[in-house]
């Protein structure tokens, strides 16, 4: 009876088992998609062919839409549509694609997935030879009229400067010629009786010479110092960068150079350097390579860069290598391009847009949220030369071209505004400031680099007092250490200098390695410095007791 | 006899600045000097430092400089195509203001013509245009056009210019001191007021009148497509060569206003100005304004209809929102009502319509068509072309001193200019005098002098 039972059971068990196997046969298998790259383009022909091939488990599937692309590299890596066509009976899926660039182009293939088939994309190469440019000639016969157009234009002009040359040589030539009689001299009217004698012309110009020579100096007096050539030879030692049409860089246009500071050599071991730049033939970053990185910040325990000139944040992974973790191109009303400055608070990246914007980010690189700053009626936009947030949330950004410093809330509303407006020196003003961060007794530090120190501000706002002062020639940055310390980032000195909680100037560190250091962060007792052409670079600095001090 | 009163008056006022400048002129000129110095130092400290020292930047790129070319252009255009208009039209009115009206021309037109110099970061490679100009570039036309318009205007001013010149000749003589009077030897050309004289120089005015007009159109129009052929909102628009060309006579026809009006009190012209005179270019001024007033709806209206743009905040709908509502809508609203609207109600209303009212709208026309320039030079700059946020500008001291100093430019040349030469036209005059005096009686000499 067991023994039936347990036979019973067993069968039971075995037709189940055989029933969820036949179930599962019938489920779609691994889709592919197999790209097939178009062959040799005849001669005169335009467009090519970009096919692929949608199976699964090697059947084709039919009637299912295949989106086609190539990737470009204009306004940053992207891909731009081709087009979209639906499988044949084959799988097969082509659109025509007319190159408007020679050379290796990627294309990709999309599916998007279906109810019974899981999406799959492939991508591949091919070679585009005598491709066409996108611009058509035109087609309504006008080039004759382009042609001739300078020329009846030209003759316009020549007629009308005939006719004032005519003019001008019939009168000049004509009326002396048709002088008659010597004139008679006239008695004079009895108006000029009336009139006293003009002043002679020498002396009314020599008059004028003095009057001038004595205008010369309240006028020079009204508008500014003339400066002496020493100053101009300096400015070739700002380092200047641009992207896109967007300023880089912590120096405003009225900001005026210092003079490159005495460095001395703090001591400091190189923990790690990682190359962001790959530069070609010509000098400029390779496609696809960082480029004009802006800064640095840490979070989840990874280093994340902020690719300034491609409008993405990028994070080095464990072997070295660099990976994009957010492209603000993929979000339509957001752009990083030309974003100075970000940090970062806990698990979350702060990062400062050249409008204003604060994009918060979180460690996977998924947006979270948007600040718009809401900028009081009549007030120029924000130009965010750096950007730092308290624990408790409270977010001040340097507005570079606005010479002043901005606490506000997270909703955008200004708090409170450091700084006149205009580029001054005074304790709370600025002249194009940049880089700002806090300490850890909330202390306020403002790189204000056009002129060449840090200020430093109670938690309050209330300034405290100046660091660096002849010790920097265009500071961009600033970081403080747990010990108190002071780092400043100096793009003309190209070094990281470092100063004691008093202002002592204690040394540089990256002399020789760095080229133009910009964004700063210490994390974990280290110094990371983002270097826009050099690339990253990761310090230890020797603690205060060792090191010695100046 | 009565005729020949009137003619010593004419005499005697049209050279009252030569022989007796008054107590104000050498303060004046302190003063003016002292501005357009000022002006001169702060570019030479641009020259030294390069544009760094404006409020230019790489995104708005135009500024005040380019504002001010299309201002100081524009009010020479004024002051000529009036000129010239009235002259063909043989208005006898025109006689006294004629002088001045011309004078301005030359001097606002050689100093707006300055600033595309100034503009430029190395001025010093201008010779790079004429060397590898492209005849395709707008640039190079407008280098051409304005060139040609500047020895238009000198010719212009400089041949009813010649028998004036003749008559200090004569009249001033040795009261006028060794170097005036060599001037004054070799610009009149021998003239002696013979009949084929007067027959050469009556002809060749009417040349020259009748050649500045589409010629002072052609430059307008050349500086509007500077911008009109950039694909760039706020530019692209296919009306900006006649928007200007009417903007021009609009900001020029009030400058007139105001010079005459100056001169007029400054040297007690009222006998030969009049408030008729003002009211008849105050008609000009009104006419011209509703014209403009035209040109500023249909071209708010094609735009705001569409709201291009590709993307949210920006494109060419954006920058009318940035106008109308935005940050640039107290410089808008400020225009329409302040130099639009409330001047064309000050001219049209008879109650204000009187010189003082028609100065005081002049004045604001001005001012608001400097404004509406540069309403139409940086928001367009500041108007994002890709997705990368708005461009912002604020002009440096540098820009402001070198404004003040064109702005100040133009009294001083104008006064040193009439220290020199007849404020009024003294042979044209007597002329419109003595055509006058050949019609019926009802005609009245008196009111042409």
């Amino acid at each position: 009876m067991r023994l039936l039972r347990l036979v019973i059971i067993l069968a039971v068990g075995l037709a189940t088992l055989s029933a969820a196997t036949a179930a599962l046969a019938d489920e779609p298998g691994g889709v592919t998609l197999k790209p097939i790259p178009p062959g040799e383009k005849a001669p005169g022909q335009d467009s090519v062919v970009l096919s692929a091939q949608l199976t699964s488990d090697d059947s084709p599937i039919a009637g299912m839409p295949v989106t086609f692309y190539v990737v470009t590299t204009v306004f940053g890596e992207r891909l731009m549509k081709v087009g979209e066509a639906l499988s044949d009976a084959t799988g097969t899926a082509s659109v025509l694609y007319r190159p408007t660039w020679d050379g290796d182009i990627t294309a990709v293939a999309r599916f998007g997935g279906s109810a019974n088939y899981p999406a799959t994309q492939a991508s591949f190469h091919f070679q585009a030879t005598d491709t066409v440019s996108p611009w058509e000639p035109p087609k309504f016969g006008l080039e004759p009229i382009r042609q001739w157009l300078p020329f009846a234009v030209g003759l316009a002009v020549l007629a009308v400067l005939g006719s004032l040359g005519y003019a001008l040589g019939t009168t000049v030539l004509g009326i002396p010629a048709a002088a008659g009689r010597a004139p008679a001299t006239q008695p004079l009217p009895p108006w000029d009786s009336r009139v006293r004698r003009p002043m002679p012309v020498g002396r009314a110009l020599l008059g004028m010479a003095v009057l001038l020579a004595v205008a010369a100096v309240p006028a020079a007096m009204l508008i500014g110092r003339a400066r002496a050539p020493d100053d101009v030879t300096l400015s070739t030692q700002s380092i200047h960068y641009e992207h896109d049409g967007m300023p880089v860089g912590g120096v405003s246009p009225g900001a005026q150079p210092a003079p490159l500071p005495e460095t001395e050599p703090l001591a400091a071991t190189l923990v790690r350097s990682v190359q962001t730049t790959v530069f070609d033939a010509s000098g400029q970053p390779a496609a696809g390579s960082v480029s004009m990185p802006a800064d640095v910040a840490i979070t989840a325990g990874r280093i994340r860069i902020l690719d300034a000139n491609k409008g993405r944040v990028i994070t080095v992974t464990p072997d070295g290598t660099l990976a994009t973790i957010l492209d603000a191109a993929q979000y339509g009303d957001l752009s990083l391009h030309g974003a100075e400055a970000m940090t970062a608070l806990g698990e979350r990246l702060f990062i400062a847009a050249s409008d204003g914007t604060i994009i918060v980010v979180k460690s996977s690189g998924a947006v979270e949220g948007v600040i718009r700053p809401v900028v009081p009626a009549g007030q120029a936009p924000l130009t965010p030369g750096g950007i730092a947030v308290s624990e408790t949330g409270e977010i001040w950004i340097s507005d570079t071209a606005n010479h002043r410093v901005i606490l506000m809330n997270d909703s955008g509303e200004f708090e409170q505004v450091i700084g006149s407006g205009a580029p001054a020196d005074g304790d709370a003003e600025f002249n194009a400031p940049g880089g700002i961060t806090f300490d850890d007794d909330g202390n306020i530090y403002v790189v204000d680099t056009g002129n060449h120190v840090v200020k430093k501000f109670s938690p309050m706002g209330v300034f405290l007092e100046r660091i660096g002062e002849g010790r920097l020639g265009q500071p961009s940055s600033v970081a403080v250490d747990s010990d108190g310390r002071v780092f400043v980032s100096d793009e003309s000195a190209a070094v990281v200098s470092a100063f004691g909680p008093d202002g002592t100037y204690l040394g540089s560190i990256g002399q020789g390695q760095l080229q133009a250091p910009h964004g700063v962060k210490i994390e974990k007792g280290l110094v990371y410095v983002m270097d826009r052409l050099a690339g990253l670079f990761v310090y230890e600095a020797q603690p205060p007791a060792a090191a010695s001090r100046q | 006899m009565a005729l020949a009163i009137e003619r010593d008056d004419l005499r005697a006022a049209a050279v009252r600045p030569i022989v007796s400048p008054g107590a104000l002129f050498w303060p004046l000129m302190i003063v003016f000097s002292m501005i357009v110095l000022g002006g001169a130092v702060a570019f030479l400290e641009q020259l030294q430092s390069g544009l760094g020292v404006t409020g230019l930047n790489q995104r708005v790129s135009w500024g005040f400089y380019i504002t001010d070319m299309v201002f100081f252009i524009g009010v020479s255009y004024g002051g000529a195509v009036t000129s010239a208009i009235l002259r063909l039209t043989n208005a006898p009115w025109r006689a006294p203001l004629a002088r001045m009206a011309e004078a301005m021309a030359l001097v606002t037109l050689m100093i707006g013509s300055l600033f595309p110099i100034i503009d430029l970061g190395r001025p010093d490679r201008m010779y790079n245009l004429l060397l590898h100009g492209q005849v395709g570039s707008p640039v190079l036309w407008d280098v051409v056009a304005i060139n040609t318009y500047m020895a238009a205007t000198l010719i212009f001013l400089m041949l009813p210019l010649i028998p004036d010149i003749a008559f200090c000749r004569d009249h001033l003589g040795p009261a006028a001191g060794r170097m005036r009077k060599l001037l004054y030897d070799r610009l009149s050309l021998g003239w002696q007021g013979t009949a084929q004289q007067k027959h050469i120089l009556e002809r060749n005015m009417t040349i020259v009148a009748v050649t500045i007009i589409p010629l002072a159109v052609m430059v307008h129009s050349v500086l509007a497509w500077l911008f009109g052929m950039t694909v760039r909102p706020g530019w692209n628009s296919t009306i900006f060569a006649p928007y200007f060309v009417v903007g021009a006579l609009f900001s020029g026809v009030a400058a007139v206003i105001l010079v005459v009006a100056t001169f007029r009190k400054a040297y007690n012209l009222d006998a030969f100005i009049t408030e008729q005179h003002f009211k008849y270019l105050a008609n000009i001024l009104l006419a011209l304004g509703m014209g403009y007033a035209y040109f500023l709806f249909a071209e708010t209206l094609t735009e705001g209809y569409k709201m291009e743009g590709f993307g949210a905040g920006e494109g060419s709908g954006a920058l009318l929102q940035e106008t109308l509502l935005g940050k640039y809508a107290p410089l808008f609203w400020g225009f329409v009502l302040g130099g639009l609207a409330l001047p064309i109600a000050i001219l049209a209303l008879p109650p204000t319509r009187k010189i003082p009212g028609i100065v005081a709208a002049s004045a604001l026309v001005v001012v608001a068509m400097w404004l509406k320039r540069f309403l139409i030079v940086v928001p367009a700059m500041a108007t994002p072309i890709m997705p990368v946020g708005w461009g912002a500008y604020f002009p440096s001291r540098v820009e402001i001193a070198v404004t003040l100093a064109a702005a100040a430019a133009v009294p001083l040349l104008l006064m040193l200019f009439f220290r020199f030469f007849p404020i009024i036209s003294i042979y044209e005059m007597e002329e419109v005098a003595e055509h006058e005096s050949e019609r019926p009686p009802q005609s009245a000499t008196a009111e042409v002098l």
